[in-house]
């Protein structure tokens, strides 16, 4: 049956970060995606030049207020992404329209869904930056916090940077990482939570953390991460469309078959942008993929890997 | 080898029109998409309201396409346009399709879909109509797919009989050296003459015509059953699968004329299950939601300015997917323009 998901993150004209790292995927799996875009550039600033300009608050609101003169946004929508928001203007007006589709719940009678699937759900993709560099206005990070206690984020995927801020902890071992989820559970209450990935004792690791009632036990469990040492810009975004993805299609619960398969789709998608960089370049050692292969790589985003061996792999904490 | 392409026109937040109809079933195929909004609107005027704004050309449309060409130097393999709304942002992408078509090492195919209007009504700015025509002398054009309203206001002339399609299409051709024209949809009115008199009711058919440089004589046209709806987005469609096809087919045989009629029935083909499928499923949602909403299902068909029938018949390009790929022969058969001029 359809599915629709709103998009809410960057346009670039060439290269895959931003709606276009989450919009392609989620069609291909299905998803009728309404795209709304925080910039419009023409390339993403890892070029070293782009063009373009950001979206204003003003028309990003507009754009808000169209959709809600032709739809009931609540009742149309399966799922709300929001990613990449340079500003913290732009990113209040996010925060001020979904939080009204929300409110607009009018049908709270006995036949609707019932609160294990509240619909829709709203996942946050916190971007602020990478390894220890901030790539957003740090006048984002108030809002965020805000989107976090609003109480209808349903699932967020922080890397560990942005974790680290956001939780307010700092991550050395897996003592903090425990430490760090529970804090961030204890600000925010968000039901669940996913380290795309953390450094513990130089390995790379997923995190994943779900405690969907406050009366649940949190479930905390991590996979190992074959590590690329290279840098691949996107891929935040494309892990965010995945994850996005792959939990809806597992009920709304984030467990270790919903995580697993992520991390081992998006490793071979990784993988085989970087043959595609070594191949182009002719150069053996990669240090930055600008464009990571989604459209040559699409095959495998259809294949079922629930059963994949890395998901027996899974330890919990 | 990978291939790319750059199109450039409209976004819409909700809805399959412009870049939502086109760029989707082209990277299902394979196709690097880069892609700028001509216009960030929240949905297509058939709605009868919208909100967003128009690219701006100094600020935004200007510099962008410097940094594609001049910046990052991306290799196109071919470049796709279709809804711009006003003339000063057309003239700007002429210039910058003729610079890049001179100094590219590789041939560059340009499918120009001069959006302009539909059914005698004009939807864009009127300065837009002679802007596309001095367009047209810069042959830089590969490949234009106008409907008949957009064929009759680049050669300023009305169709009326198929000599004076003939002509026209021949004009495209020789005047503006385009190597293959695809008029989309014509009025079966105009090929009365060409018809069996038994069944001359013309109303439930359009027709699409097709011809190359190289045999502007060899018009083929393909009659086409009408569904009985509003659709939007469809010409989008076509200009987008047509490139796709074209460019396979080119690859893999060496006529022109059988290369493009292959391409055009192939785009027919996939376009009428598209369509098929979005009345059928149009319905289905339609018929849902008001059992939903406790009233009788009754029949509908989408409407332009209501937008409470028209969400239900947005194409359906996500679910269309395993379409795309059709490598078959078409299914639609053709005819040749049987006029002398």
């Amino acid at each position: 049956m359809a599915k629709n998901i709103l998009s809410i993150s960057s346009h670039v004209v060439h290269g895959y970060v931003g709606n276009r790292a989450t919009v392609f995927p989620l069609q291909y799996y299905g998803w009728d995606v309404d795209a709304v875009n925080t910039t419009n550039f023409s390339n993403h600033p890892g070029y070293g030049t782009f063009e373009g300009k950001p979206s204003t608050a003003e028309l990003v609101g507009d754009i808000f207020q169209g959709l809600k003169d032709i739809l009931d946004l609540h009742d149309n929508y399966d799922m709300i992404l929001t990613g990449y928001t340079p500003g913290d203007q732009v990113l209040e007006v996010i925060y001020e329209q979904v939080l009204s589709i929300f409110k607009s719940d009018k049908d709270n009678d006995s036949d609707s869904l019932t609160s294990s699937k509240k619909k829709p759900i709203w996942i946050v993709d916190p971007v602020l930056g990478d390894n220890g560099r901030l790539y957003v206005s740090e006048k984002v990070i108030p809002v965020y916090k805000k989107i976090f206690s609003s109480g209808y984020v349903g699932l967020t995927s922080p890397n560990q940077f942005e974790f680290e801020i956001l939780s307010d902890t700092k991550i050395s071992d897996w003592n903090s990482v425990k430490q760090g989820l529970e804090n961030f559970y204890k600000l925010y209450r968000v039901p669940n939570v996913v380290i795309s990935s953390v450094i513990v004792e130089d390995k790379m690791y997923s995190v994943g953390y779900s405690r969907p009632n406050p009366e649940d036990k949190a479930t905390v469990f991590y996979f190992p991460i074959d590590q690329i040492s290279c840098n691949f810009n996107g891929c935040g975004d494309l892990f965010t469309a995945l994850l996005a993805n792959s939990f809806y299609e597992n009920g709304c619960k984030l467990n270790p078959v919903a995580l697993g398969e992520v991390v081992v789709k998006l490793n071979l998608i990784l993988q085989h942008s970087y043959e595609q960089e070594q191949q182009v370049t002719g150069q053996d050692i990669i240090k930055v993929v600008k464009d990571i292969r989604i459209i040559s790589s699409r095959h495998y985003l259809l294949q079922d890997k629930t059963h994949d061996p890395l998901i027996a792999k899974v330890a919990y904490l | 080898m990978s291939k790319s392409v750059l199109s450039i026109q409209s976004h819409v937040v909700h809805g399959y029109v412009g870049g939502k109809a086109a760029i989707f079933p082209l990277q299902t195929q394979g196709w690097e998409v880069d892609n700028i909004n001509t216009v960030n609107f929240s949905n297509h005027t058939g709605y009868g309201s919208f909100k967003g704004t128009s690219i701006d050309e100094s600020n935004e449309l200007k510099p962008i396409l410097h940094q594609l060409f001049h910046g990052l130097h991306i290799p196109y393999t071919a470049v796709l346009t279709g809804y711009v709304p006003n003339s000063k942002l057309i003239a700007c992408i002429g210039d910058a399709i003729t610079e890049l078509k001179s100094t590219s090492q590789n041939p560059l195919l340009y499918l120009l879909d001069p959006v302009m209007g539909d059914n005698n009504y004009l939807y864009v700015d009127e300065s837009c109509i002679t802007q596309y025509r001095s367009f047209l002398d810069r042959h830089i054009v590969d490949i234009i797919t106008p409907n008949q309203f957009e064929l009759e206001l680049l050669i300023d002339s009305p169709i009326k009989s198929v000599a004076d399609l003939k002509i026209a299409m021949a004009k495209l051709h020789l005047v503006h050296n385009i190597k293959y024209v695809v008029i989309t949809s014509l009025n079966a009115s105009i090929f009365d003459d060409q018809e069996d008199s038994s069944n001359s009711n013309g109303d439930g058919y359009i027709y699409c015509a097709c011809s190359s440089i190289s045999a502007i004589n060899h018009v083929e046209i393909f009659k086409i059953n009408i569904i009985k709806s509003y659709f939007t987005g469809v010409g989008d469609l076509f200009s987008a699968l047509l490139l796709d096809k074209l460019y396979t087919n080119l690859q893999n045989l060496n006529d022109d004329v059988r290369v493009l009629s292959r391409s055009v029935n192939q785009v027919l083909t996939i376009m009428s299950k598209t369509l098929k499928l979005t009345h059928s499923l149009g319905i289905k949602q339609f018929n849902q939601a008001q059992a939903h909403k406790k009233t009788t299902p009754s029949t509908v068909v989408g409407k332009i300015n209501d937008a409470d029938s028209m969400k239900y018949f947005e194409l359906k390009i996500i679910q269309a997917r395993p379409y795309y790929d059709y490598d078959g022969p078409g299914e639609f058969t053709s005819s040749l323009l049987k006029v002398d001029l």
